[in-house]
C-alpha cells in the first residue's frame, strides 16, 4: 500500500484529481436520487480511497469540500439526512478495515503476553540451568579433590605395603640364615661337644667296675648325654634339615614325616611327585616350611586321625596339598590373628607370597582341613614396582587412571 | 465444516419478531439487498452509522453470492434475544461451497487482505457471524448485529 501522507498530498495537490470530482458528482447524483444504487457508489468510493492510502479525515475533508461546491443545490443539502448517510456509506470501509486491525492487533498482543511469559520461562529455567552447572561444577571440584587426596593415600598405602614386604622377606631370609646357622652351631658344636662327653663318660665306666651305686650314676649320665644329643640333633634338623638342601625337598619332607608320625601317632602319606626336582632351592624351603608348619597345626589344633600330603603339577607351576581329616576351622578368623607366638597361617602365606606362590586354606566340617600351596617352576623376572604377581593389597593403578577401581577384586587373593 | 464466530450461540431462545426475503441472482439483487438491510436496521431501531455497516456486510456476502454461487438468497429477521434486540441476517446459495473456510473468513489467506472487503470485512461489522460450508453443499452465512 502507499504510505497514506504522500496520496493525501498528491490528492490535495490535484495529482489524482478524479476522486474529488467522482465524490462530488457521486454526492450530486444522491442528492438528485437518493436510493440505494448511489449510496452503494458512496461504499465503493470509499473503498477505492482506502485502497489509494487516503483516511478517515481525508474523506470528511473531500465532503466538506462537496458540500461547499457551489455546483450542489443549497436547498438540497440543508437538513438532508442523506448526506450523512452518504458520507457513512464511504466511511463503512474504513471501519471494516479498522476492526480488522483491532482483532489483529489484539492477537498480536496476547501472543505478546505468550511470548513474553515463554521469555520469562526460559530466563527462569535458564537461571535454574546457570545453578545446575554451578552445583556441578563445585561437585566435580569436590570430586576431583577427593580423587586426588584418594589417589595420594593409595600410593602412600602401596609404597607402605611394598616397604613392609620388603621387610618381611628380609626377616624371613635373616631368620633362615639364622636357623641354619644356630643348626649347624648345634650340630657341629654342641654335638661334637656332647659326644666327646659322652666317650668320656664311656672310659669312666669301664675305670669304675667297683663301686655299683657308681657305676648306676654313670650310665644313668650317659643315658641322659644320649637323649640330649638326641634332642640337639632333632633341633638342628627341625632349625634347617640339612637334607633339604643336600637331599631335595621330598627326602627332607620324608625324614620330617617319619618323625612327625613317630612323635605324634598320626599316620601320615607322603606321595612323591616327579616335578618336585624341578622346584629351586628357595621354593623347595618354602614347601618344607609351608608342610611344617601344616604338620604343627594339625597335631596342635586338628585332632585328626591321619594327614596326607601330595603334589599335582600343572604347566607353570607345583601344586602341594596338606589334608588332614581333623576338625575345621574359620580361615578368616585364623588368617586375620595377629596375637599369637608363632606366624603361623599369616607366616606360611608370606612366604609363598615371597616366591609369587599362591596359598590357599580350605576348611569345612567333617571334610577336615586342605592347606594348598602353588608354586610357580621359573622365577617370574621381579616386577620393579612389586605389582600384581606378588598379590599386592594396593595395586599400582595404571597411569592417569583412576585408582582403586578393581580394589575388590584384587584384595581376595589368599582364600 | 464450520465457523463460529457467535456471542449467543450457545442461547437456545430466539424470538422471531420478523422475517424477510429476497433473491439474490445479480447485481440489481444486490442492491435490493442493501437496501433492505438498511430498511430493516432502521425500523428496529439502529442509528444511521449501524445501518451503514449492516448495508456495507450485506452487500459483501451479497456479493459474494452473485460472484461465486450465481443464486441465493438473504433472509432478514428481527430477533430478540434476553431482552437484547437484533437483526439477524441469512445469505445462503447453493453454490460449489467454500472448501477452506477458515482461509476465506481471515484475512491473510484470501484477496485484499486488511480492507474489508469480502466474507472478511462483513465479519468484522457484524457482532455475530457464522458459516457452515462443504465443497458442493452451498453456503450458508448467518450473521447478527445487536443492538447496543
Amino acid at each position: 500500500m502507499t504510505p497514506r501522507a504522500d496520496t493525501s498530498e498528491a490528492v490535495t495537490q490535484g495529482t489524482l484529481p478524479s476522486l474529488p470530482v467522482t465524490y462530488h458528482e457521486a454526492l450530486a447524483e444522491y442528492l438528485a436520487h437518493p436510493d440505494e444504487a448511489t449510496l452503494q457508489q458512496a461504499y465503493e468510493l470509499g473503498r477505492a480511497a482506502m485502497n489509494a492510502g487516503l483516511g478517515i479525515v481525508d474523506i470528511i475533508r473531500l465532503h466538506h469540500q462537496a458540500m461547499a461546491d457551489g455546483a450542489l443545490p443549497r436547498d438540497m443539502c440543508a437538513g438532508v439526512p442523506g448526506l450523512e448517510s452518504f458520507l457513512l456509506e464511504a466511511l463503512s470501509p474504513f471501519e471494516a478495515a479498522y476492526r480488522g486491525f483491532r482483532g489483529a492487533r489484539e492477537r498480536l498482543q496476547q501472543i505478546n503476553g505468550v511470548l513474553a511469559e515463554r521469555n520469562e520461562e526460559l530466563s527462569k529455567s535458564n537461571a535454574n540451568l546457570e545453578e545446575e552447572i554451578r552445583v556441578r561444577q563445585r561437585v566435580e571440584g569436590a570430586l576431583r579433590e577427593s580423587k586426588d587426596h584418594y589417589f595420594k593415600l593409595f600410593q602412600q598405602a602401596h609404597n607402605m605395603e611394598r616397604d613392609l614386604r620388603e621387610l618381611s622377606a628380609k626377616v624371613l631370609s635373616v631368620q633362615e640364615d639364622e636357623r641354619k646357622r644356630i643348626s649347624r652351631e648345634l650340630h657341629d658344636e654342641i654335638g661334637q661337644a656332647l659326644t666327646a662327653v659322652n666317650v668320656a663318660i664311656a672310659v669312666l665306666k669301664k675305670q669304675a667296675h667297683a663301686d655299683g651305686s657308681f657305676v648306676k650314676r654313670v650310665a644313668d649320665a650317659e643315658q641322659l648325654i644320649e637323649q640330649t644329643m638326641e634332642t640337639v640333633h632333632r633341633f638342628a634338623r627341625e632349625l634347617r634339615p640339612a637334607m633339604l638342601d643336600h637331599l631335595g625337598v621330598h627326602s627332607a619332607l620324608r625324614a620330617h614325616v617319619a618323625l612327625f608320625t613317630q612323635r605324634t601317632g598320626i599316620k601320615t602319606e607322603l606321595l612323591a611327585h616327579p616335578d618336585l626336582s624341578r622346584i629351586d632351592g628357595a621354593r623347595s624351603e618354602v614347601l618344607f616350611r609351608v608342610a611344617q608348619e601344616a604338620l604343627n597345626n594339625v597335631f596342635k589344633h586338628a585332632k585328626a586321625t591321619a594327614v596326607k600330603i601330595e603334589f599335582t603339577s600343572s604347566g607353570d607351576g607345583l601344586t602341594m596339598e596338606v589334608a588332614d581329616n581333623g576338625c575345621s576351622f574359620l580361615v578368616e578368623d585364623k588368617l586375620g590373628e595377629k596375637a599369637t607366638g608363632r606366624l603361623g597361617l599369616l607366616g606360611m602365606k608370606e612366604r609363598v607370597r615371597h616366591v609369587n606362590g599362591n596359598f590357599t586354606i580350605e576348611s569345612a566340617p567333617s571334610k577336615g582341613t586342605r592347606v594348598r600351596v602353588k608354586v610357580p617352576f621359573e622365577s617370574p623376572p621381579k616386577h620393579p614396582m612389586g605389582g600384581d604377581e606378588t598379590g599386592s593389597l594396593f595395586p599400582m593403578p595404571p597411569p592417569g587412571g583412576s585408582p582403586g577401581i578393581n580394589y575388590e577384586n584384587n584384595i581376595r587373593t589368599a582364600c | 465444516m464450520h465457523f463460529v464466530n457467535s456471542k449467543t450461540r450457545d442461547i437456545p431462545v430466539i424470538e422471531f419478531d420478523d422475517e424477510r426475503q429476497t433473491e439474490i441472482r445479480c447485481t440489481a439483487d444486490v442492491l435490493t439487498a442493501r437496501r433492505l438491510g438498511r430498511f430493516q436496521a432502521l425500523s428496529l431501531g439502529f442509528g444511521m452509522p449501524d445501518a451503514s455497516l449492516v448495508a456495507a456486510a450485506i452487500f459483501e456476502v451479497a456479493r459474494n453470492i452473485v460472484e461465486h454461487a450465481e443464486n441465493g438468497e438473504i433472509i432478514f429477521r428481527s430477533v430478540t434475544v434476553e431482552g437484547r434486540r437484533g437483526l439477524t441476517i441469512v445469505a445462503r446459495d447453493t453454490g460449489p461451497g467454500i472448501p477452506d473456510i477458515e482461509g476465506a473468513v481471515n484475512y491473510g489467506a484470501c484477496r485484499g487482505a486488511g480492507n474489508g472487503v469480502g466474507l472478511p470485512g462483513a465479519r468484522l461489522l457484524v457482532d455475530d457471524f457464522e458459516i457452515v460450508s462443504a465443497a458442493g453443499l452451498g453456503t450458508t452465512v448467518t450473521m447478527t448485529k445487536w443492538m447496543s
